[in-house]
């Protein structure tokens, strides 16, 4: 067991209110049932492919999953890789292939359903389609031993031939009423008293992503009441908020300070430069720019730069000058 | 020609990296059925190839040498080494098996080859030796079967005496000048050294690399401060900056003499002489020009980078004469940028220490969890240095949370 887990799940939230069952999962109880299904015949399990916005629980379904089939030493036989950190098919190849080439030898007849090695395959939409094709053949050719338990955001980004050898899950994104019952259950186990349009503020401003409702719901509530303004200052923390600093900083004209955060944002944080755009991007749509489409195009141009060019760093600066232009344009 | 001549015959006629010289003797002298081969890593002109050399004649070994001018794709291979590992008793002296130039095998054209090696080399019949000038990806499994030993450039100091020497037995004068203008132009590198000072007690002046280049300072600082394109333009032509990819892996000198940066942190640290339209209009011309770097990198497309000197110095020219632009190493003044990196130095060990058990990517670690991990950890007044013990993790990830946690308490008295 994993003391540094002990540690985060005494100080945070989220890990401490993190479901250890399938059943905990906040209301997403056809999947839930579809995969208790399948969980009831361990020997034919299916490799495992889940789709879904962040923060509705696919990693914790498949954690969920791995506990189940494997005991609590699950650990020990599942690999947990999350492609947005090592997207190319060197990690496919060095990672993914030698965990899946070791053969399992627990045949403990009590035990059966303990054959597998499972493969957590995280963020699996940043690989590269030539990584997913490399993946594709791994996963026919070790199937005997190992399952695979696939997530993604955007499925459309997942080659066919990797979709066709799964069973898809797609999880929905929680209904405010979700969320905020959820957050309710947490104030009152925590003794934390709240503003009912607090959470309802939460909501809004994560589109339902749970985890990052609890941290936010947390982090306001040092004085063991959530506020509206609580809520403000606590949203203002994340790697999200700094980005729409950056792009208010730009379009205003501001072009100096907005590459220093920009700088701070991805050296600090580590934040990378596709995070950025993706932020950036429902930013500047919430902002409701007098010409969309020109951004549209400028958004997407930028997008391709950012993954053909060799300086992230110059491809982003070079956004932020443009953005800029644009708003000089239109005084 | 000197580099010839002086290469030493003798293992302690060698300049430098003593230890390690003791060391492949110690290895060769003690050497028994099994052993691992001998990985040396080292500079070129560091004396790895003359100590083998000189080992072979000293020791009696019949010598055996591959280098990068022999195919060493898996058949060549087959064919040259299975004879010598299986069979020794053909010939009288021992074998001492020399892979020279390691690095310089090719993915492409030895196909197989590094591979083969590794394969082969796990419980070596004879001595190997086996050398490169640095551990790149490339031998990385390879240098897991061997005992790596490493090569020092050799010291300035040892160097002028070498040359001392040289010239004592060739008596040759130089003036002491001379003799440290032509230690520090060899970088290092004797055999470079030898060959500089023939050339100069010829009458030559010649430097390790090319004399009318200029550095990337002066490159850019020429360029903006031309009066016309075309003069501009010939500081491009005669740079010692290159077009190249930062991300994989480059020294911190490599990546000074990257051209893009160079023009992207002079264009981006001289903002307040640029207007945002032209501020604009330049980085979209380097953007551009790095489209084309970067398909160049990808596809190794090398023929591509030739279009960038045109699209740059033409492409910049308008926005950028007059304008005062000065070389900047980075594109900020250091007292914003210092702190920024060197925070970030120290963020990363967190990340990286604790990303993976939150289930999430660094990334997304870095933005939606680990603001509040650093604010909750606050307001529980949780130790960060007893939250990292208890955590089994580095200890540096505790004093980094409390730098961070001070920082947050600070700003918060601030706003007050």
């Amino acid at each position: 067991m994993s003391t540094l887990n002990n540690s985060l799940r005494n100080t945070m939230w989220v890990e401490k209110y993190r479901p250890q069952d399938l059943e905990q999962i906040v209301n997403q109880n056809e999947i839930v049932d579809g995969i208790s299904n399948l969980l009831k015949n361990p020997e034919a399990i299916p490799h495992l492919l889940f789709a879904g916005p962040p923060g509705v629980g696919k990693t914790t379904a498949a954690l969920c999953i791995a506990r189940r089939l494997l005991g609590e030493d699950w650990r020990k036989d599942t690999l947990e890789l999350n492609a947005s950190d090592e997207r190319g098919i060197k990690m496919v190849r060095e990672r993914v292939k030698s965990f899946a080439a070791v053969i399992k030898l627990v045949t403990d007849s009590s035990n059966e359903h303990k054959m597998y090695r499972l493969i957590i395959l995280d963020e699996a939409d940043e690989m590269t389609p030539e990584a997913q094709t490399a993946l594709r053949r791994i996963i026919e050719d070790s199937s005997k031993t190992t399952r695979f338990l696939i997530i993604c955001n955007y499925l459309s980004q997942i080659i066919d031939p990797l979709q066709s050898r799964c069973v898809i899950f797609r999880f929905t994104r929680l209904t405010e009423k979700d969320v905020v019952d959820h957050m309710k259950i947490i104030c009152k186990n925590e003794e934390t008293s709240f503003e009912e349009k607090a959470l309802a503020k939460i909501y809004e401003i994560t589109s339902g992503d749970l985890r990052l409702s609890i941290n936010i719901l947390q982090a306001s509530a040092a004085t063991k009441h959530v506020s509206i303004s609580t809520v403000h200052s606590a949203m203002g923390m994340s790697g999200k908020a700094r980005v729409s600093e950056i792009i208010r900083l730009a379009i205003s004209g501001k072009f100096n300070e907005s590459r220093i955060k920009l700088m701070e944002l991805t050296t600090v944080f580590g934040i990378s430069h596709g995070d950025f755009l993706k932020y950036a991007y429902q930013e500047i749509y919430s902002l409701k720019l007098p010409n969309p489409n020109k951004i549209a195009v400028l958004m997407a141009e930028y997008d391709f730069r950012l993954a053909t060019g060799a300086h992230p760093d110059l491809q982003l600066t070079a956004f932020l000058a443009q953005l800029a232009l644009q708003a000089s344009d239109q005084q | 020609m000197w580099a010839r001549e002086f290469r030493p015959k003798k293992v302690e006629d060698i300049a430098g990296n003593e230890e390690a010289r003791l060391t492949v003797v110690k290895w060769l002298t003690h050497w028994i059925n099994g052993n691992k081969p001998l990985l040396l890593i080292g500079p070129p002109g560091t004396g790895k190839t003359s100590l083998v050399h000189a080992l072979a004649q000293q020791f009696n070994y019949d010598l055996i040498e591959m280098n990068a001018s022999d195919t060493r794709t898996r058949g060549e291979l087959e064919k040259r080494v299975i004879p010598i590992l299986g069979n020794t008793s053909l010939f009288r002296k021992p074998i001492l098996l020399f892979l020279d130039e390691i690095d310089g095998i090719s993915s492409r054209n030895d196909t197989g080859g590094l591979e083969y090696l590794t394969k082969i080399l796990k419980e070596p019949t004879i001595p190997v030796i086996i050398a490169a000038n640095s551990k790149n990806t490339k031998i990385k499994e390879l240098a897991k079967l061997c005992k790596t030993i490493e090569f020092k450039i050799v010291p300035p100091r040892l160097l002028l005496s070498f040359l001392e020497y040289i010239l004592r037995i060739e008596n040759k004068e130089l003036s002491l000048e001379e003799k440290i203008s032509i230690v520090s132009d060899c970088k290092g590198d004797i055999r470079s050294l030898l060959n500089i000072a023939q050339s100069r007690l010829a009458g030559y002046k010649t430097f390790k690399g090319d004399t009318t280049e200029i550095d990337i300072a002066d490159t850019i600082n020429g360029y903006f401060s031309s009066d016309s394109v075309e003069n501009g333009k010939s500081f491009l032509s005669r740079t010692n900056g290159m077009y190249s990819d930062p991300r994989f892996g480059m020294s911190t000198e490599e990546r000074r003499k990257d051209l893009i940066n160079a023009f992207f942190s002079s264009i981006v640290a001289s903002y307040r002489q640029i207007d945002s339209k032209s501020m604009a209009a330049l980085l979209d011309v380097l953007s551009q020009a790095d489209l084309i770097v970067g398909r160049a990198v990808r596809n190794r497309q090398w023929s591509l980078l030739k279009y960038l000197d045109d699209m740059i110095s033409y492409g910049l020219y308008e926005y950028s004469h007059n304008k005062g632009i000065k070389y900047s190493q980075y594109g900020m003044i250091w007292p914003v940028m210092g702190p920024i990196l060197a925070r970030g130095q120290s963020m990363k060990v967190v990340i990286s220490n604790l990303a993976q058990n939150a289930h999430m990517s660094r990334s997304e670690f870095g933005s939606i969890y680990l603001p509040y991990l650093i604010k909750i950890m606050s307001d529980k007044r949780v130790n960060p240095i007893k939250f990292a013990l208890d955590s089994n993790v580095d200890e540096k990830v505790g004093e980094v949370l409390t730098k961070e946690m001070e920082r947050i308490s600070s700003k918060i008295r601030y706003t007050k």
